[in-house]
């Protein structure tokens, strides 16, 4: 489930379940305790009912108070829990009961017949008795007494409580109270949602939006003040975003430094080796065809071959070393290579460039020639397009890059080769922004650049404006 | 979207304050308890007895406390001990007078010699013969209207005789050690007296209509246990007849042993009541105009004559017929 995939949701999940473990628990002691109390409650009731029964029947029955005794049963079946109480005398009679139609009869053809052993026990020892019967569900109290003037005659009032009920409420009482209690602790892990929501997923929700654009090199921000872990995690985060852009744009510099060499050895050693082999295989045809050798048509196309191969080093020197990039000539270097992507691949290549006065810094020449270069080479190598246009334009402070092709649909899912890989490492050593999306129609593809220019992408004052 | 999630708290705290106030204010578990009738030993209201015994009504909801007498009972029913009882319409009236919400449901019966008045003075018949007396009776119970209106009936009150408080029960032991000379009494002691060869004063009919006994329950018992209540009145008129022709019934015997009676003076004693059927009790509780109503006033003032009411009782319907059954 995502849902419990945030920290919110899983901190107040587990507070819920601890708490219903807890309500659990705490229902089940609830219910023990209450149904002890109950147990409690009616043995002391029994006791002391039980008590004060038998020392009245004692005297009603020993001075023949037979209809006292008889109201003072009436009043103890009021209880609604008792479910008989009986008063015997020596011979098993039932002489008092709070079922009238009762007295008279001897105990063993009486209802309470099945507690004859006990009440011998009571009678012969003289010790009362209070004892939960019945699954503890009833509650059953003997207690003697003399019937006359004398020690031998024993009586015993017994009395039955009916627990199940009063069980039954001690058990609700504890659902209620639990419910009670469940409704607030549902209340609180609510509230608690909310606190995290609010403490925790928001702020993590602005971090990562946060470590989105540093990553995207869109925010300079800078938390000052680290007011708890997650200001320090954003800080540390930012902090090591920036080192790793600064190693990578040391290893792209690094990376230009060594094309510009390459370039430069290419022109400078390879080239000219290239040419005076071609001056020489130039004079080599002229010897032979003077002498009207046979392998005179050779020569010249060796020579020929030397001479295209001096070409294609020359422009090779010229992509990885472009000299107009680094005199501040911008829009002619990106003319240039346009003319060299269309001579190279004979797909006309156009770019028209806007770029104001203000000279912009060499690096930000270098990754915009370079980002342009890239989307117009990668775009003639696998789009098969019949025309490719690059504009860019810098109006109202923003740079945009515009390359458009008509060739194969775009496919967006497909994982970027190295040449893009390269230009969105240019896109966020910039500080700007690129998208790539199909052509009109679904056909082709439209590169996007954008950047917010801000002062570190100009050059000082005594540079030279862009095309000058 | 940020809409959306102002509304979600707002929606959520609503919820938090709600279940805070539902734990406050949760509503009471209100137990069922069941409906506890005080059934005082008299003859008409066995129907009650036999119920139980033959499981008409049910345990869980009906709950019979055995009084020995209606005084017994009338005070059970005005302490809240029990939920209703059986009495007479004077205890009846002695209970709204101290305020007690109750209604008559049911009307068992009327006394047409189930209730009398015995001496042991030889040659007494009459009721003049009291005058100067010792007469044992029941303060709180029908005894004392009987008497009353036994009295007025021949131009004296209760104050022309000296009243001794006695609980029917030992009304017998007083008259046989002469404690008192007379006492007035009510079934199934009536026929112990008997038994015992206690002269019988002569007392009227007219003299008896106001004994009638009748089933009150407190107002809010009849709210809350009001299926139970139903249960037990229609009880008693199913098993009326069987009552009535002493049918070999199993719980009958039950029912001899509680009223300390043969089956032949059980007989006789039922012969002494007029038993109120479902027409009349629907009759008697109507309202407005039910005839208990008429009996009522008719006691009211015979008790306000006779200083056993000192105020009016409280006035109100203190009869329903809504829960007798359907016809």
């Amino acid at each position: 489930m995502r849902i419990l995939t945030s920290i919110q949701s899983r901190v107040t999940s587990l507070v819920l379940v601890f708490g219903l473990i807890l309500l659990v628990i705490n229902t089940v002691r609830n219910d023990a305790w209450l149904r002890e109390r109950q147990w409690k409650r009616f043995m002391d009731a029994a006791e002391s009912e039980g008590t004060m029964l038998a020392g009245t029947m004692q005297h009603y029955i020993r001075n023949d108070l037979a209809r006292a005794a008889e109201l003072q049963m009436s009043y103890a079946s009021t209880a609604d829990d008792l479910r008989y109480g009986i008063v015997l005398d020596h011979d098993d009679r039932i002489v008092q009961a709070t079922r009238l139609d009762w007295v008279g009869l001897t105990l063993p053809a009486s209802p309470p017949a099945d507690e004859q052993t006990q009440i011998n026990q009571v009678r012969q020892s003289m010790n009362s008795t209070v004892q939960r019967r019945d699954r503890d569900l009833a509650v059953v109290a003997m207690f003697p007494f003399f019937t006359r003037f004398e020690s031998v005659s024993r009586g015993v009032v017994v009395l039955r409580y009916d627990l199940s009920k009063a069980l039954e409420r001690a058990r609700l009482d504890a659902l209620h109270e639990s419910a009670s209690q469940a409704c607030v602790m549902i209340a609180l892990c609510l509230l608690l949602w909310l606190v995290l929501d609010e403490a925790v997923t928001q702020r993590v929700r602005s971090i990562v939006t946060y470590a989105k654009r540093v990553a995207a090199g869109r925010s300079q921000e800078r938390q000052v003040e680290a007011r708890d872990d997650l200001d320090l995690i954003a800080n540390e985060f930012g902090r090591t975003v920036d080192e790793l852009r600064a190693v990578e744009a040391r290893l792209l510099e690094a990376a230009e430094r060594e094309r510009r060499r390459i370039g430069a050895d290419l022109h400078d050693d390879v080239c000219q080796r290239l040419v005076a082999a071609q001056l020489k295989s130039g004079v080599l045809a002229s010897v032979l065809q003077s002498e009207q050798h046979s392998r005179a048509s050779l020569a010249e196309a060796v020579s020929e071959e030397v001479a295209g191969s001096v070409r294609l080093v020359r422009s090779v020197a010229r992509g990885l070393a472009p000299m107009l990039v680094s005199r501040g000539r911008l829009a002619e270097a990106l003319s240039e290579a346009a003319s060299a992507l269309e001579t190279a691949f004979s797909v006309p290549c156009d770019c028209h460039c806007h770029l104001g006065d203000k000279p912009f810094a060499i690096w930000v020449d270098t990754h915009v020639y370079r980002i342009v270069q890239e989307l117009m080479t990668n775009a003639v190598k696998h789009a098969r397009p019949t025309r490719i246009i690059a504009m860019v334009d810098v109006k109202d402070g923003m740079l945009s890059i515009r390359v458009v092709n008509d060739g194969l649909p775009l496919s967006i899912g497909d994982q970027p080769g190295l040449g893009l890989e390269m230009v969105w490492q240019r896109v966020r050593a910039l500080g700007g922004e690129l998208t790539l999306s199909p052509g009109i129609n679904g056909s082709g593809a439209v590169a996007v650049f954008e950047l917010r220019l801000q002062d570190r992408h100009y050059v000082d004052e005594d540079r030279p404006a862009h095309g000058s | 979207m940020v809409v959306q999630k102002a509304q979600r708290r707002v929606a959520l705290l609503i919820l938090v304050l709600g279940l805070a106030a539902l734990s406050r204010w949760m509503p009471d578990y209100v137990p069922s308890t069941p409906l506890s009738v005080a059934v005082s030993v008299w003859p008409g209201a066995e129907t009650l007895i036999l119920a139980r015994e033959l499981g008409e009504i049910d345990d869980a909801q009906v709950r019979l406390v055995e009084m020995s007498w209606d005084s017994a009972a009338m005070r059970a029913l005005g302490n809240g001990a029990v939920d209703a009882a059986v009495l007479s319409i004077d205890e009846v009236t002695r209970l709204r007078e101290s305020g007690q919400r109750v209604k008559v449901v049911l009307v068992f019966d009327q006394s047409q010699g189930a209730d009398s008045i015995l001496t042991n003075h030889e040659g007494a018949r009459r009721v003049e013969d009291l005058k100067g007396l010792k007469v044992g009776v029941d303060v709180r119970g029908s005894g004392m209207v009987l008497l009353a209106s036994a009295m007025n009936s021949v131009g004296m009150s209760p104050g022309d005789v000296h009243i001794v408080p006695i609980a029917p029960a030992e009304m017998g032991v007083a008259l046989q050690s002469s404690a008192v000379d007379a006492v007035v009494s009510a079934e199934p002691w009536l026929s112990a007296l008997r038994r015992d060869g206690f002269n019988e004063i002569d007392v009227t009919a007219r003299d008896r209509q106001l004994l009638i006994r009748a089933l009150v329950v407190s107002s809010e018992a009849a709210r809350v246990n009001a299926n139970a209540l139903r249960s037990v009145i229609a009880a008693h008129f199913r098993l009326l007849p069987a009552l009535k022709e002493q049918r070999d019934v199993p719980g009958m015997e039950a029912v001899l042993r509680r009223e300390r009676l043969t089956r032949e003076e059980f007989k006789r004693v039922l012969a002494t009541l007029i038993h109120y059927d479902l027409g009349t009790n629907r009759r008697m509780l109507a309202s407005p105009g039910g005839e208990l109503g008429t009996v009522a006033a008719l006691l009211e003032s015979l008790m306000f004559k006779h200083e056993l009411l000192s105020s009016s009782p409280r006035p109100g319907t203190w009869f329903d017929a809504s829960f007798l059954p359907a016809p």
